[in-house]
């Protein structure tokens, strides 16, 4: 330690400060056992990873529930569940928070162990997502420990400390205090009321401030499209449940459009059995997405044809006739069918869609007028805050920060050098730019062209709250004390103006002054110990919108739709359809390698993207799967490797978006290819497709990670459908070869509780949610890659998508599989050491400890669901995903153990849950309700289409689901094999 | 047999030879110094045994991962090269065990070496199943030993805990067999050996044998005891390796005719085997008045008996398949023939049913040359066979989701070279050391003085 | 008469004897000469032989062993033990489900009960085998002549008693075919 620093260093006692001989001796005799890991032997200055090691040394003992997680995180957080005097080892925490691993601000649960994070699961109590949780969302706890985030502040890309960072931040925005240049906030849409009123409040102190929103992937035309007709730029929250009739244009509702969770929610709620009517969708779309696949009438077509047919059906609701949709007899038979059953269904239906084209989105706002869906199927008085973005104006700010009249640009939230379609303007303009400062907490692309960094905490570690429809607050509360030096962007911002006031204080202020006052509570310290405790609330707020007949505005819209599409049909070429993926998103999370080895629920590709084209282009281009093509777009030529999709509009090629990342870190760099420059955003709004674009063969070909190569169920009656017609007439339709089997011998009885599942495939909309679910609760490795191409993946529960019908537009189906814990398990018989045996209550259990690993029982799997640790996972260099990192491996649960190299795994039926219920239950001396007990793919199931009980309690859940059910079938059950896990007939809304 | 009639008219043993010649001749290779070819041949095979150690050892310190295993086939080469060598390791026991018992006289001079060749078979089968293991280390849990660690047993009703037992007694008894059958000939090479070194070996491992008739009197008794039990042994190890597969829920594994198809199957490739080894064997140590053209007719015979009923057995499978009605059964079976894997598959019907027809001519099965070639597409043919049941039934079974393919890597495909070098480095070491044909039987079937017929067998 | 000849052979292990051997060439000699110097009420030692000569051991006399039923009694502990073991294993010592299948799996024992009939059978056989014939890693051979394991059948005769006639035996055993007639001490 340098004389220099020593005065700026803080001390512990008087004897340290006079450095008293008695103080320097205890000092040397503290490291008598040697020097404390981390800190360097000769100079005893902590190491520049000291903090990581810290984590390391500390996170596991009980030392570090003293030390480096004390007590409760944060002073006044509270848990979900109990007030603890201080934490008990042992023993799970959860608390109520926001998830902000995209803009739908879902609310969540956070389990903790030990004082870290470990399982982020949805809020039941939230009016968003209703407890379930998309993969993103659940994958995010593992960004928390990611060490490749941003671990201090920088200053020109050296590290500082948070005090010399705020004085050159300070010094220079007082330079610009007068400056009449442009001082611009730009961020991703910000769900958070506290944090935009603190922006507004920082910004307001420049003269010319303003505030940018960008999203990567935009719904600015529907928004653009609200302000055109009701003058107030507002985006609709949609009820997916009050529809009977959904009509969607390429709308991703279930997979990723605007708030997936939540609409996947209110579908299935909307798809239920047992109600009077099981609502129809109907989806138009170029490329298979994971709507389209729940789809009950899927109409393939090329993107540009898409904007003629929102214009045809408009056209068939008003007058009956079409005029202007694609000259395809099927096509438009099937507008004119949707029209009558939309007409049928007035103030019951809803018709989305996801172009970015203000022309077509003023198209669906009338059509929603003319059925009446306005304040039922979509509310605007009540509207959603989750995409904010503005295309035109960070068009306009890159050509102002080109033309040199940006003084400054702040960045949180998004990343333009990256997702921007012109990234080169952007870069080019962020030159001219003297202040630029970046609040990500992570190095990527536009962000390490700043020259400060004031690296915001994970959101696991901050204060903070949402509003992601309004009326609907959620509060975001620190989990865990940060991992590295980082601060909340409002803390910065409170700091850069002055303010000496924590982030939680401004959020309690917020709340206490926007919130509360309509709450309708009568003390706000109850109010806001609840709304912590509960992580959410609701008020009374409304905001009546003036309603306007759009009939009198559109038909300039209309003429600019026939213009275009009189244009389109003369053109030549291939049409491009851009998508984000279901795992990755915008890219954001492409760090994130449980999301970048989650198969894509369509095509099942794992770490990469690739060019989706229909099987008829496939030949007309002479290329096999995984084949690379080159696809000429705006001058740029991108290779992807071909991906034959069946469903896929010929003439068009879907590409995802999210991949290609060059500064992600070490997991997603360079992993699929950029498409955002694909982009098409001259003038108008950007838009997700582009025409023309030229595609020629390369002659090589790349290795796809799929986890099924497979998709056709081969005539095998292990998927049962039927349509709802024949379900009503026969509730047993489709499920009719169920035979009794005869044992050759007496079973053996299950004692007190017999866990069994159901899985309602009707339900199940392959959102792929389980499989994060599965992984985060299980520990189950990321094996990369090269080991998913040799179909080595480790995920216990899988999402088995198969095709049935017509190639050109398939009928899809979804099976999620584990484990069956058949009661006459052929794995068990087979295991030479009893490895694998069966539990008196029915579970199939698997010994770690005594497997040699002989895969035996895999092999004799006629589910294929064991899982062999081919390699050592979870120390091991090659496979460096988290498991191999220090802070990586905080994200596992201790509760189940990291299996070794050589032994078999498998879906366990959660039996770590299921025992702390027992417990729990056994303590308080009451019988166990085996309804409490949610196993983690069922807990993340957006749609509820698991459940978890004991067979053996006639009034438990799952008994009820299945007693006398006509839908009911197992797997393979005419092997006899019994399996605990039963699966019930999905039923098509479709003649 | 009809062999038997032809060997009647001629003698046995060619050249007309003495008692001491036989001695001499037999033991030669034994009391010289090796040939050339010898040290070439073991350089190879030690090289060979060499790179199979080195990836074992890779495998073993990285995983099983370094194999081309997946999730969905979760054996291949391993079992295949398992059941490979077990199969060639049935015609050793079954020329000395089965044919003792049916008094064929021309099993004499080729049973010893036979004998070896299944010691050294089981051994190299006997490598596999250890080495595929995810944790080999912790093979011994297989064994059902009393343990410290509360009642933890090992199940016994896994055909796998069956191999382990199986295997392992028929290396015993197989061993046991061979070295009781080697000791009178022992006891020549010490009466013979002029080196005090050797003469303590051989006397070591003779155990004191004097020729004395009441010790030959018992001798043959337990020869007959061991036969007897070694036989149906034969049949149960090889029964008990098709029940790893016939007792599974596999399509393609789930079948009733897999143990007399395995069985017969086993004893084509021994014999194909034998027929290799015995050819090259006769070649390098100048043995060809032992080991004569009869022999190798008399085997070519056994080959295209066992070869025709593995080929019948082949064509029950898709009869059962198309009659059984069950789609998963029928599909992997079109599969085999038609899927991406058929090459495997016709490879092996060529190799198995169509090659082993040509012996049905005299000239084809006089012809040393082409004799030779067929034994090794025999055995090309039969690993191939292991092969397509095991990774054909595997790789698309059930649930369509998971169907996958399967490509080993250079260290599966090296350790399969290894084995080979474990073999042919233990045969050369048995050629040089340890006279391979037995001289005590084939003295006993020379009718050296005997005026009458006799009984000898 | 075999009991006697064996408790002589287990003296003269102790202290060396005095034997009269012949020499012959090929085995139908040499079950001329034993069944006529049988014939004659000599007894006959031993013979040697470099493999086993078929019918000298009804000339001599010999009984039949009595090795199968040491090894049928071997081999029906062997397998009544494996099967006790396992069902002991399943039904009293650690009843567990596998497979779903009855703790009496009695087919599935079989396979290893039958295995270790073989193994214990052919075992015990073949130990009890060299012990009876007194053949061990260390027994040291009785050898009348160093060609007995090559080409050579020996027939000995003990001199034990006076009244044995040595030059008369010696005259006979030429006569029979004895290319060789010595007397030597074992």
């Amino acid at each position: 330690m340098s004389q220099r620093d020593k005065k700026n260093q803080y001390w512990r006692s008087f004897d340290e400060k006079e450095q008293s001989p008695a103080f320097l001796k205890e000092v040397e005799e503290e490291f008598a056992n040697g020097i404390p890991p981390g800190v360097d032997a000769e100079t005893h200055e902590p190491l520049p990873v000291s903090r990581r090691d810290f984590l390391k040394y500390m996170g596991f003992g009980l030392a570090s529930v003293a030390a480096a997680c004390s007590p409760i995180p944060t002073e006044k957080a509270i848990p979900y569940l109990v007030q603890p005097e201080e934490i008990v080892p042992g023993k799970a925490y959860w608390y109520a928070s926001t998830c902000f691993g995209c803009s739908s601000a879902c609310g969540i649960l956070v389990k903790t162990r030990e004082g870290r994070p470990i399982k982020i699961e949805g809020n039941a109590e939230s009016a968003i997502n209703q407890g379930g949780l998309c993969a993103t969302g659940q994958a995010s706890v593992l960004e928390l420990y990611d060490s490749g985030r941003l671990q201090g502040p920088l200053d020109q890309g050296k590290k500082v400390g948070w005090d010399n960072l705020d004085k050159a931040v300070l010094a220079k925005l007082n330079e610009l205090q007068d400056s009449q240049k442009q001082i611009v906030f730009l961020t991703g849409t910000i769900t958070s009321p506290t944090l935009k009123s603190t922006i507004d409040q920082f910004l307001s102190k420049y003269p010319n401030a303003k505030h940018v929103v960008y999203d990567a992937v935009s719904a600015s035309g529907i928004l653009d499209a609200h302000e055109f007709i009701f003058g107030k730029r507002i985006l609709p929250h949609y009820r997916f449940d009050k529809a009977r009739t959904i009509v969607s244009f390429g709308a991703d509702f279930l997979g990723t459009w605007i708030s997936p969770v939540e609409f996947a929610k209110q579908f299935s709620r909307g798809r239920k059995l047992d109600q009077k009517n099981m609502s129809q969708l109907y989806q138009f779309e170029s490329g298979l997405s994971l709507t389209g696949a729940n789809a009950d009438i899927r109409v393939p077509l090329l993107p540009s044809q898409i904007d003629s047919s929102v214009l045809g059906l408009l056209e068939c609701i008003e007058t009956g006739e079409i005029k202007s949709a694609p000259q395809d007899n099927g096509i438009r038979s099937q507008i004119k069918k949707t029209a009558e059953n939309l007409k049928k269904n007035k103030g019951r239906s809803l018709v989305v869609s996801n172009s970015n084209d203000i022309d077509v989105q003023n198209i669906v706002v009338r059509i929603n007028q003319i059925l009446g869906n306005y304040g039922h199927a979509l509310r605007i008085d009540q509207g959603s805050n989750q995409k904010k973005g503005h295309d035109k104006s960070l068009d306009r700010l890159v050509h102002d920060m080109k033309n040199g009249q940006v003084e400054a640009l702040f960045i949180y939230g998004n990343n333009p050098a990256y997702s921007y379609f012109d990234s080169k303007s952007f870069v080019e303009g962020l030159e001219k730019v003297s202040l630029k400062v970046s609040l990500d907490n992570r190095n990527h692309e536009t962000a390490q062209l700043m020259d400060y960094h004031a690296p915001d905490h994970h959101f696991l570690e901050s204060w903070g709250d949402s509003e992601p429809v309004e009326g609907v607050f959620h509060i975001s509360q620190p989990t865990i004390r940060p991992v590295y030096s980082t601060r909340s962007i409002g803390e910065s911002l409170n700091n850069w103006m002055g303010i000496k006031e924590d982030y939680q204080d401004t959020v309690k202020k917020y709340w206490e002054d926007q919130v509360f006052p309509y709450s309708g509570q009568l003390l706000f310290d109850s109010f806001w110990k609840k709304s912590v405790h509960d992580g959410c609330c609701k008020t009374n707020q409304f905001k009546p919108v003036k309603q306007r007949d759009a009939a009198q505005v559109i038909s300039e819209s209309v003429k600019q739709i026939l213009k275009k599409s009189k244009m389109l049909e003369s053109k030549q070429g291939w049409e491009i359809h851009l998508y984000e993926s279901v795992a990755l998103r915008d890219g954001q999370s492409a760090n994130n390698p449980w999301l970048q080895e989650l198969p894509d629920p369509i095509t099942k590709l794992t770490w990469d993207n690739a060019a989706n084209i229909s099987s008829k282009d496939a030949k007309k281009l002479n290329v096999k799967q995984g084949d690379v093509i080159a696809i000429k777009v705006k001058g740029r030529t991108y290779k992807l490797p071909v991906v034959i999709q069946p469903g896929q509009a010929s003439g068009s090629i879907s590409l995802a978006l999210g991949y290609g990342r060059t500064k992600a870190g070490k997991v997603g760099n360079g992993v699929g290819q950029n498409v955002y420059g694909m982009l098409n955003g001259s003038n108008a709004n950007w838009n997700y497709y582009v025409q023309n674009a030229l595609v020629s063969t390369t002659g090589t070909s790349e290795k796809l990670a799929l986890t099924q190569t497979h998709y056709s169920l081969e005539g095998r009656p292990i998927f049962k459908d039927a349509t709802l017609n024949q379900y009503k007439s026969d509730p047993a339709a489709g499920n009719k070869d169920q035979v009794d089997l005869v044992m050759l011998w007496e079973q053996h009885k299950t004692e007190g509780h017999s866990w069994g599942m159901a899985i309602d495939t009707n339900a199940c909309i392959g959102c792929s949610g389980c499989m994060v679910g599965c992984q985060s609760e299980n520990n189950v490795p990321v094996v990369g890659k090269e080991e998913v191409y040799h179909r080595r993946e480790m995920s216990w529960i899988r999402l088995d998508r198969y095709y049935k019908g017509d190639e050109e537009n398939p009928e899809v189906a979804f099976q999620p599989m584990m484990c069956q814990h058949c009661a006459n398990a052929p794995c068990e018989s087979v295991c030479p050491v009893l490895a694998t045996v069966h539990s008196a209550d029915g579970l199939n259990q698997q010994v770690y400890n005594r497997c040699v690993g002989t895969r035996y029982c895999a092999n004799n799997c006629p589910y294929k669901v064991r899982r062999f640790n081919w390699f050592d996972y979870a120390h091991n260099k090659s496979f460096d995903y988290y498991m191999n990192d220090n802070a990586g491996k905080l994200a596992l649960n201790p509760d189940v153990v990291v299996r070794s190299r050589g032994v078999m795994e498998k879906c366990s039926m959660c039996v770590q849950r299921i025992q702390e219920k027992k417990l729990e239950y056994r303590k308080q001396g009451k019988p166990l309700n085996s309804d409490d007990i949610k196993v983690a793919c069922q807990q993340s199931c957006p749609s509820d289409a698991i459940v978890f009980g004991d067979l053996n309690d006639p009034k438990s859940q799952i008994s009820k689901l299945l007693h006398k059910n006509k839908r009911r079938y197992q797997v393979l059950g005419e092997l006899n094999v019994k399996p605990a896990v039963n699966y019930l007939t999905k039923i098509r809304n479709k003649e | 047999m009809n062999c038997e009639k032809a060997f009647l008219e001629k003698p046995l043993i060619e050249g007309n030879k003495s008692f001491s010649q036989i001695s001499d001749e037999i033991c030669a290779p034994v009391e010289r110094k090796p040939g050339k070819l010898w040290y070439i041949s073991f350089f190879f095979a030690v090289s060979a045994l060499t790179l199979g150690i080195v990836l074992v050892t890779y495998q073993i310190l990285v995983g099983i991962g370094t194999w081309g295993l997946n999730k969905t086939v979760g054996w291949a080469f391993d079992i295949t090269n398992f059941v490979f060598w077990v199969g060639i390791g049935h015609a050793g026991t079954l020329i000395s065990a089965i044919l003792l018992l049916f008094r064929q006289k021309w099993r004499t001079s080729v049973n010893r070496a036979a004998e070896a060749m299944t010691i050294f078979a089981v051994m190299c089968a006997g490598v596999f199943p250890i080495i595929h293991m995810g944790r080999p280390w912790l093979a011994f849990w297989t064994l059902p030993y009393p343990n410290s660690r509360g009642p933890l047993w090992v199940n016994f009703t896994s055909p796998l805990l069956w191999d382990v037992f199986a295997i392992s007694t028929y290396f015993i008894i197989s061993f046991v067999f061979w070295y009781i059958g080697m000791v009178p000939d022992l006891a020549t090479l010490r009466d013979r050996a002029t080196g005090k070194v050797k003469k303590f070996v051989y006397g070591l491992f003779s155990l004191g044998w004097d020729g004395s008739s009441r010790t030959w009197h018992r001798y043959e008794i337990l020869s007959l005891i061991l036969a007897g039990l070694a036989t149906p042994l034969v049949v149960s190890v090889h029964t008990i390796v098709s029940m790893d597969f016939a007792t599974s829920v596999i399509p393609g594994w789930h079948t009733t005719i897999f143990p007399p198809y395995f069985v017969c199957g086993a004893v084509f490739s021994g014999f194909a085997m034998v027929l290799t080894l015995m050819i090259i064997t006769r070649k390098v140590l100048s043995l060809e008045e032992y080991i004569t053209m009869k022999h190798i007719d008399c085997m070519c015979k056994i080959v295209i008996l066992t070869g025709s009923i593995v080929g019948l057995a082949y064509m029950t499978e898709f009869f059962i398949a198309w009659y059984s009605g069950v789609e998963y059964e029928q599909y992997v079976f079109m599969n085999r023939a038609k899927g991406p894997y058929a090459w495997a598959y016709w490879t092996m019907v060529s190799c198995n049913v169509i090659s082993p027809q040509l012996l049905w001519f005299k000239k084809i099965r006089s012809n040393l040359v082409f004799v030779f070639m067929l034994s090794i597409v025999v055995n090309i043919g039969m690993w191939f066979e292991r092969f397509v049941i095991i990774v054909t039934s595997l790789h698309r079974d059930y649930l369509p989701s998971s169907w996958a393919m399967y490509t080993p890597t250079f260290v599966e495909v090296g350790e399969f070279i290894g084995s080979f070098g474990l073999f042919f480095t233990c045969f050369l070491l048995f050629a040089r050391f340890l006279p391979v044909v037995n001289m005590a039987e084939v003295k006993g079937v020379l009718n050296v003085g005997r005026k009458t017929e006799g009984a000898h067998d | 008469m075999l009991v006697e000849k064996q408790k002589e052979l287990m003296i003269s292990m102790k202290n060396r004897k005095k034997y009269l051997i012949g020499i012959f060439q090929d085995e139908d000699m040499i079950l001329n000469a034993v069944k006529s110097v049988c014939k004659a009420g000599i007894s006959i030692f031993d013979v040697f032989s470099p493999y086993a000569v078929h019918g000298l051991d009804e000339a001599m006399g010999i009984k039949r062993s009595r090795l199968p039923i040491v090894t049928f009694l071997a081999g029906l502990t062997g397998g009544l033990l494996a099967m006790l073991l396992q069902l002991w294993v399943f039904n009293i010592d650690w009843p567990i489900i596998v497979g779903g299948k009855p703790f009496n799996a009695v087919p599935a024992f079989i396979p290893i009960a039958f295995e270790l009939t073989v193994l214990v059978g052919g075992l015990v056989t073949v130990a009890a085998f060299l012990f009876r014939s007194r053949l061990g890693p260390g027994a040291t051979p009785k050898l009348f002549d160093s060609e007995v394991t090559n080409k050579n059948f020996v027939l000995a005769i003990e001199q034990k008693d006076a009244s044995l006639d040595i030059n008369k035996v010696k005259e006979m055993l030429i006569t029979l075919g004895a290319t060789e007639v010595k007397e030597k001490e074992v």
